[in-house]
């Protein structure tokens, strides 16, 4: 666990597979290998908080923190802004092959129907 | 100078459809994508100069006798606090769509380029995230990442933290050649900065959505920007890799799994001039790379002449 980068991801894994919110504190016991600093760890937290990718509790402390989205609801996004056909997306990246075939376009819209939402309904 | 202003507008009416027409549908493109991506830039250029153009020859023709002496004495009599001396009411017509139309040119080009920055800037900082880094070094200090997605993609993310982005299913779908192939094809992205070319055309098409030839324009230089790619990738990889990775990728042999009708135009055209061998046909180069400066060249010469010799 070397870079910011590394740390980042490692927090949003202890995060994802966490089944509620957690403190600063039991993030860090969740890293693997030797725990970094809980001031490291609040840094990274309030990184990925102003990133959107965490949410922090208000009001009393140890604020608690948790996942805005599932690991798959954020993979599912990238793929369909990856596959999408607006002019914004011609400006923003640059596909290998087109846009995506009819059953691949129906493929994901399966997927991402199953999947809750941020109101934790599908669809 | 009326005369001059009806040309202008009569070479912009012409660069505004009938020409991008003949240029989308042309065949030669293939030949010396580069060339015809300059030619585009200088359709483009021309088109929009030409537009611009006329108007400020209409207004300031009561002015001077030749383009930039009337806009000296326009500018004069601005300074002079007195704008609107020397002109009649169909200049300050002419001037106000001119001045408008540059401006709503410049402004629509600022704000794509913004929208763009954040929208790529928001979906990199989810990706780094997300997906997995690619496990092993790759040339030319690119980054890749893996999306855990049986889906098949693979894109890139160009600017000063450019990615390329591949799903799973992609990497688990292509074998060693192939994955080479995608890599150096939007590593060639990545480092001609072809998201660069692109832009302007964008912008243009959200300036000016209703005009068909800027989305004949678009769509052209998005077709012209794959082929440079696929060059780079088959000086690389050799043609077989390439065209398998688009035939796999692009569900080619499957007619079950057919793309949009548009995509499988473009996806024939790539896999066609890759399997006919080398394309770099010179003289073809030369002759359009000349048309395109001659086509920003002559007009702004003709302008600007009659002042430099008087």
């Amino acid at each position: 666990m070397t870079s910011l980068g590394d740390l980042e991801r490692a927090v949003m894994d202890v995060l994802w597979v966490a089944e509620g919110p957690l403190s600063a504190k039991d993030v860090s016991a969740g890293l693997p290998g030797r725990e970094p600093a809980i001031t490291t760890v609040l840094t990274v937290l309030t990184r990925l908080t102003r990133k959107k990718m965490v949410l922090r509790s208000t009001g009393e402390r140890p604020h608690l923190y948790r996942s805005s989205l599932s690991r798959e609801e954020h993979t599912a996004r990238l793929m369909r802004e990856a596959l999408a056909d607006s002019p914004d997306t011609v400006a923003v990246l640059s596909r290998f092959v087109g846009g995506a075939s009819a059953q691949q376009v129906a493929a994901l819209r399966r997927v991402l129907d199953d999947l809750p939402g941020p109101d934790g309904r599908a669809g | 100078m009326l005369l001059g202003a009806l040309g202008l507008a009569g070479l912009a009416v012409l660069l505004a459809w009938p020409a991008p027409r003949l240029l989308a549908h042309a065949g030669w493109p293939r030949d010396a994508p580069v060339a015809a991506l300059l030619l585009w830039q200088a359709v483009g250029l021309a088109g929009g100069l030409a537009a611009i153009g006329a108007g400020l020859l209409v207004a300031v023709e009561p002015l001077g006798p030749s383009l930039p002496q009337g806009l000296t004495r326009l500018a004069g009599d601005v300074l002079a606090g007195h704008p609107g001396r020397n002109l009649q009411p169909a200049s300050w017509v002419a001037l106000a769509l001119s001045v408008g139309l540059a401006l709503r040119l410049l402004l629509v080009l600022v704000s794509q380029t913004v929208r763009t920055l954040r929208l790529r800037h928001r979906h990199r900082t989810v990706v780094d995230l997300v997906a997995d880094p690619w496990p092993e070094m790759l040339p030319d200090m690119l980054s890749a990442r893996v999306l855990a997605h049986s889906g098949q993609v693979a894109y890139c993310l160009p600017g000063r933290q450019a990615r390329v982005v591949l799903s799973r299913g992609t990497v688990e779908r292509l074998s060693g050649e192939r994955l080479a192939a995608v890599l150096a094809h939007e590593g060639a992205h990545l480092r001609q900065r072809h998201d660069l070319v692109v832009l302007p055309f964008v912008a243009l098409r959200a300036t000016f959505p209703f005009l068909p030839g800027v989305r004949l324009a678009q769509d052209s230089v998005a077709e012209l920007v794959e082929m440079m790619a696929d060059d780079a990738a088959v000086r690389r990889c050799g043609p077989a890799a390439v065209c398998g990775a688009l035939t796999e990728l692009g569900g080619a042999t499957s007619p079950a799994a057919g793309l949009l009708p548009g995509d499988t135009v473009a996806l024939d055209h790539r896999l066609a001039r890759m399997r006919c061998g080398n394309r770099d046909d010179r003289i073809l180069s030369t002759v359009v790379a000349g048309t395109a400066v001659a086509l920003v060249a002559v007009p702004t010469l003709a302008l600007v002449l009659p002042a430099l010799l008087s």
